[in-house]
């Protein structure tokens, strides 16, 4: 039996879902060959596609894989021969019911593919246009494709219509239509969206005419300040949902974005509420663009504003697009670092801890933007820089000490100078002694001069305060008791298998893989069993990982002083 | 049990460890000691003198010359202090000159008493010396190592002469000494046998001996293992329960009376040289040392830290206070040695403020009983007017970091003891567990009337905020002693004394002042306390460091009534030294 009577014998038993699911290749050409004959067999009467796919339902989908089923029918829908008006339902139900969201593209397609179709089409949604509205652009797009003029007309007519539903459609649509000259050209559009922004008080309609006024200013640059007026009006009354509409564009069209559009939408998303958390990550998105292109600065600003308008419900956790462009270029890196600590504002600084914070186990180095930032600087800010770096970064003691040294090397004279070493060593090397006096005396090496001098001048007081300490030596009557060691033992090691639990839970490698756990051995045997029953034999060689962590040392001698510290050091402020 | 105290023994270093176990054990062995080791003045070669029968023999005049270790040739005869010259001195000076009138006549057998043995090179001289000096009245006998074990054991750890399993604690508390807190238990059960068997005045006088025979014991062992924790603990130990059984013959004057103040005065020997020895030891050398203390104490966390410290400066605070209660009895013509011992309290003192300066852990206390040390210390130094500013400080950091750490809901001073609960404080960061972990208080109290004492308005009224704000449900107490105390206080019985609830810091410094002196005055159970009475205020402060008390205000009175007191040197001690100050 040939593929083809395959497929509508089962269409006949009513098992052309699972047919067609079966017969599906990964291979793209197979698959469209598939749609291919799926659509013979439709247009030549065998079987009824419209009738088996409108069927379906959305957990009936996901029983058969509907992402290939959704696909098929994607590839096969323009190639159709069927009434409109029985597609137009089905398409609809797909799109709503099932969930195939790029049916709405399919179906633009096939009514692209004959004249009368979008009419026909158009008619329908007219004719009911609670239910099929949905439809609507891309039934107008594909009929600005056959007939520009007509349907360039048909779009400004439902855009100053009665109904609601199809207004919002049709604005959005005025932003996609194809025939260029019948669209700009044509002065009733820009009229007809400067007319809504007046009169019209909905948000997804006043969302619509962002879009579309963005769209079409792309185009028509000579109009460039209506657009922005359409934009700029839509936007002041159009609440939450045209802020979500400008965010997208924002999000991702920002390479786009003219300097005006990017003025604009840079004040208007300001004034994003913190609860949105979509538009937040369009934002998020945007911001990334920005400050991986030419709007650095503008980019920086605005999530500064952002940050500074919200503290308490917007943090650097909603930007992690933008913490990933900072924190994969050393330069930004560096420069949001010493325009925050300069700053000193908490929120801000608190995100130069948040964004060298991953991964976890690094620390890296970061240099103080001199030549940018502290040009021309009061001296007392450098100390107030260092203090801040340290109050903010006294975990990842490497990218405190680093910024440090940077800053020492640029200090303006020898008593700032030194009141950075004298950080250096306390609290810097004192607490960590081992990983930054490994990183100063590799450092002390290459720098030079007074630096140079002031870092071997700390190392060696470290050096001195080390020996004062193994001079105590060994002291068994000051040991605490074997009863509060073993205590302590318990506490820690519960502590260690909550967190390790919590990893655990977290894990996608553990979610993804059963969990084998070996009792003895240091390897895995695995018998893989064959088609014949055959054993096939693997050894897994069991690795051990492990990882560092240097615990300040004042932890243990002086947590108090050592919270409060830390705690001056990153909310004491400066006089401007 | 011969080898364990042969082994302490040979384990004593000093001449003068050997010279504390002599008499008691001649005393114990029913000899009248006419001549005790004294330092400093002349005894031609006699540093023991006794009279008596050992055994069935008769009565015979022991004149001992001791000699710590083994006898070596040098030891013999290699400088002036060597065995023979000494043994020569007591024949030709001693015995002719100041033997006692009413010993004269008597037999006289001069022993070498040797912590170890003699070495065999030795031996021929010792022979012939003995061939030599031997006649009709002058006898010579060898006490080494092995005699006095066997004399000591059939003495004092005879089965028959302990109570049941005392010796098997003895040994425990050896066999644990790597696990001071293990082995002070075993101790402690020990000491409460010993102190709980006393059918007769001799046997007491025993029990007393025995308690102080085994604290030396343990403290050489102690030494030995590099630790002397246990030895520490067990001294404060053995003071208290000595004191509990000797305060009853304090004001007797019989001989059994004489015997038991000699025992006594032997265990606070011990309890000074293992509290110094211990202080000198482990805490002395490293007080200047940044961090030194701290990173010594091989913390698993801060908690670790905090709770070892505070137990160590309480330590040196009572250490100073022996001395400065020391400095007090020495007789008025002694001036050197009095001035010598001010001075030597005052280091005391200055050590305490550089474990503060250097071990920042001592800046907050993580449990409210650490408030007895702080008030130990501050008893000490506000004996010396040049302290005043340091206290100040010490008690406005020691404030500030509590604020800071109650307002932050972090590592704030709390109620709890039990370690495994200080672990997993703060358990929660709300006002409601905070108000649980500091429902009372007497870290406050004290530092109020401290302030209030030292006219530190600023400190006073920052407490007054602290219990408006933040510590309203707090109940701010102060503890008194009671008609019971006398009876708990030393041996660490149930609960004693009474404690004033309402203590009223949010009044005038003044009306404070009245508030907790008037109760001073109201109940006279403090100066009827057996220590106050026979003037030996120190050891109040060492029961309530050892059994975790608040130290009674009533050491403070004297400067509240004479504030300018504070300037001499002169505060607490000043009344026990007017009612005796001697043993009695």
């Amino acid at each position: 039996m040939s593929d083809r009577e395959k497929l509508v014998g089962a269409y006949q038993a009513g098992q052309l879902p699972e047919a067609i699911q079966a017969a599906i290749s990964p291979d793209r050409s197979e698959r469209t060959k598939l749609a291919s004959v799926l659509a013979s067999l439709h247009n030549e009467g065998r079987i009824d596609l419209v009738e088996v796919f409108g069927a379906l339902t959305r957990e009936s989908a996901t029983d058969h894989d509907s992402f290939r089923l959704r696909r098929v029918f994607e590839e096969l829908l323009p190639e159709l021969v069927a009434p409109v008006a029985k597609l137009i339902r089905c398409v609809l139900h797909l799109y709503c019911e099932v969930g195939f969201d790029d049916v709405a593209e399919a179906f633009r397609d096939f009514c692209a593919r004959q004249v009368d179709r979008p009419k026909i089409a158009l008619a329908e949604i007219e004719a009911d246009p609670e239910t099929l509205a949905d439809l609507l652009v891309p039934v107008l797009i594909a009929g600005s494709t056959v007939d520009p003029p007509t349907y360039v007309a048909e779009t400004l007519r439902l855009s100053r219509g009665a109904s609601v539903e199809l207004r919002r459609r049709a604005l959005f649509a005025l932003g996609w239509l194809g025939g260029e000259q019948a669209v700009w050209g044509n002065p009733d559009v820009a009229k007809t969206l400067e007319h809504v922004v007046e009169v019209e008080g909905d948000g997804q309609i006043l969302a619509s005419s962002i879009q579309s006024a963005f769209a079409l200013s792309r185009h028509d640059a000579a109009n460039q300040s209506r657009w922005i007026a359409v934009a700029a009006g839509a936007l002041s009354k159009g609440g939450e949902t045209a802020l979500h509409a400008a965010s997208k564009v924002f999000g991702f069209q920002t390479d786009d974005l003219s300097p005006e559009f990017l003025e604009l939408f840079l004040a208007s998303l300001a004034q994003v509420k913190p609860s949105n958390k979509g538009t937040l990550d369009n934002i998020d998105y945007g911001i990334a663009h920005l400050l991986h292109g030419n709007y650095v600065e503008e980019g920086l600003c605005f999530l500064e504003n952002l940050l500074r308008s919200h503290p308490q419900e917007v943090s650097f956790s909603n930007f992690n697009d933008a913490v990933r462009v900072i924190r994969s270029s050393p330069d930004l890196l560096s420069k949001v670092a010493t325009r925050w600590f300069l700053g000193g504002e908490a929120v801000l600084c608190e995100g130069v801890t948040f964004i060298v914070d991953e991964p976890p186990s690094a620390s890296p180095e970061i240099e103080a933007d001199i030549g940018g930032l502290m040009t021309g600087v009061d001296p007392a800010r450098f100390v107030f820089a260092a203090r801040k770096a340290i109050g903010y970064l006294f975990l990842k003691p490497i990218c405190a000490t680093s910024f440090l040294l940077s800053l020492m090397r640029q200090a303006p004279d020898s008593e700032v100078r030194s009141e950075l070493a004298s950080l250096l060593l306390s609290p810097l090397l004192v607490n960590f002694s081992g990983g930054v006096a490994e990183y100063l005396e590799r450092r002390a090496e290459s720098e030079e001069g007074e630096v140079k001098v002031a870092v071997r001048r700390a190392l060696d007081a470290l050096e001195s305060y080390l020996d004062d300490l193994k001079s105590v030596g060994d002291i068994p009557a000051l040991h605490p008791s074997v009863e509060h060691r073993d205590a302590y033992r318990r506490h820690f090691s519960e502590e260690v298998a909550e967190s390790f639990k919590k990893v655990q839970a977290e894990s996608v490698i553990l979610q993804l893989f059963p969990k084998t756990v070996l009792l003895y051995g240091r390897k895995a045997i695995h018998h893989v069993f064959g088609p014949e029953g055959q054993i096939k034999r693997s050894e897994i060689q069991l690795g051990s990982h492990g990882t560092e962590i240097e615990f300040p040392r004042m932890t243990r001698v002086d947590p108090h002083g050592l919270d409060f510290m830390l705690r001056v050091f990153r909310y004491e402020r400066m006089s401007t | 049990m011969i080898l364990v105290i042969r082994q302490y023994l040979a384990s004593l270093r000093e001449r003068g460890e050997l010279d504390s176990i002599l008499p008691d054990l001649l005393s114990q062995l029913g000899l009248t000691v006419f001549s005790r080791p004294r330092r400093g003045t002349r005894q031609d070669g006699v540093d023991v003198g006794a009279v008596g029968r050992i055994g069935d023999g008769d009565e015979k005049v022991y004149l001992f010359s001791i000699k710590r270790g083994d006898l070596t040739r040098r030891e013999w005869e290699g400088d002036v202090q060597a065995l023979r010259p000494s043994l020569i001195a007591i024949l030709e000076v001693y015995v002719r000159n100041r033997l006692p009138p009413e010993h004269r006549g008597k037999p006289i057998v001069v022993c070498v008493c040797l912590g170890g043995d003699m070495r065999e090179e030795v031996r021929p001289d010792w022979v012939a010396f003995i061939e030599k000096h031997s006649s009709s009245t002058v006898s010579f006998e060898e006490w080494n190592g092995d005699k006095l074990a066997t004399l000591i054991q059939a003495s004092f750890l005879r089965e028959e002469l302990l109570p049941v399993g005392a010796r098997s604690n003895l040994r425990k508390t050896l066999a644990l000494l790597d696990e001071p807190e293990s082995s002070f238990a075993h101790f402690t059960a020990l000491i409460r046998s010993l102190a709980a068997a006393q059918d007769t005045d001799a046997a007491q006088v025993t029990a007393i001996r025995q308690m102080s025979l085994c604290l030396r014991i343990l403290f050489g062992w102690c030494r030995e293992a590099g630790n002397t924790e246990a030895a520490f603990l067990a001294g404060e130990l053995t003071l208290l329960h000595g004191w509990a059984i000797f305060k009853k013959w304090g004001s007797l004057r019989t001989k059994d009376a004489e015997a038991m103040r000699v025992a006594f005065q032997s265990i606070y020997e011990a309890y000074l040289e293992i509290s110094g020895d211990f202080i000198e030891g482990c805490v002395f050398p490293h007080v200047n040392k940044l961090h030194g203390l701290s990173t010594a104490v091989w913390g698993s966390c801060s908690l670790d830290v905090n709770l070892k410290l505070f137990d160590l400066i309480g330590r040196v605070g009572v250490a100073g206070l022996w001395v400065f209660w020391a400095a007090n009895r020495a007789a008025e013509d002694q001036t050197e040695e009095r001035t010598q011992l001010f001075k030597q309290a005052m280091g005391l003192g200055q050590a305490a403020k550089d474990m503060i300066a250097s071990n920042p852990a001592l800046l907050l206390p993580a449990t409210e009983d650490q408030a007895i040390d702080v008030a130990i210390v501050l008893l000490l130094l506000a004996h010396y007017e040049n302290n005043v500013d340091y206290m100040k400080s010490w008690l406005r950091e020691i404030l500030q970091r509590a604020v800071f750490t109650l307002r932050s809901h972090g590592h704030y001073p709390s109620t709890l003891r039990v370690y495994g609960e200080l672990l997993l404080h703060p358990k929660r960061q709300d006002d409601e567990y905070r108000k649980e972990v500091t429902a009372g208080s007497i870290l406050y109290p004290l530092i109020a009337v401290w302030a209030a004492l030292l006219n530190e308005h600023e400190i006073y009224e920052e407490i007054a905020v602290l219990r408006r704000e933040i510590l309203s449900h707090c109940t701010f107490q102060y503890w008194f002693p009671d008609e019971s105390t006398e009876e708990h206080l030393y041996t660490g019985g149930g609960p004693h004394g009474a404690t004033l609830t309402n203590v009223c810091v949010d009044r005038s410094e003044a009306e404070l002042l009245d508030q907790l002196f008037f109760e001073c005055e109201a109940t006279p159970h403090f100066e009827e306390l057996s220590a106050m009475k026979f003037g030996w205020w120190p050891l109040v402060v060492v029961a309530c460091r050892h059994h975790r008390l608040p130290l009674p205000l009533q050491l403070l009175k004297p400067l509240w009534r004479k504030p300018a007191d504070t300037a001499s040197g002169e505060v607490a001690g000043e009344d026990a030294e007017t009612e005796g100050g001697k043993l009695p």
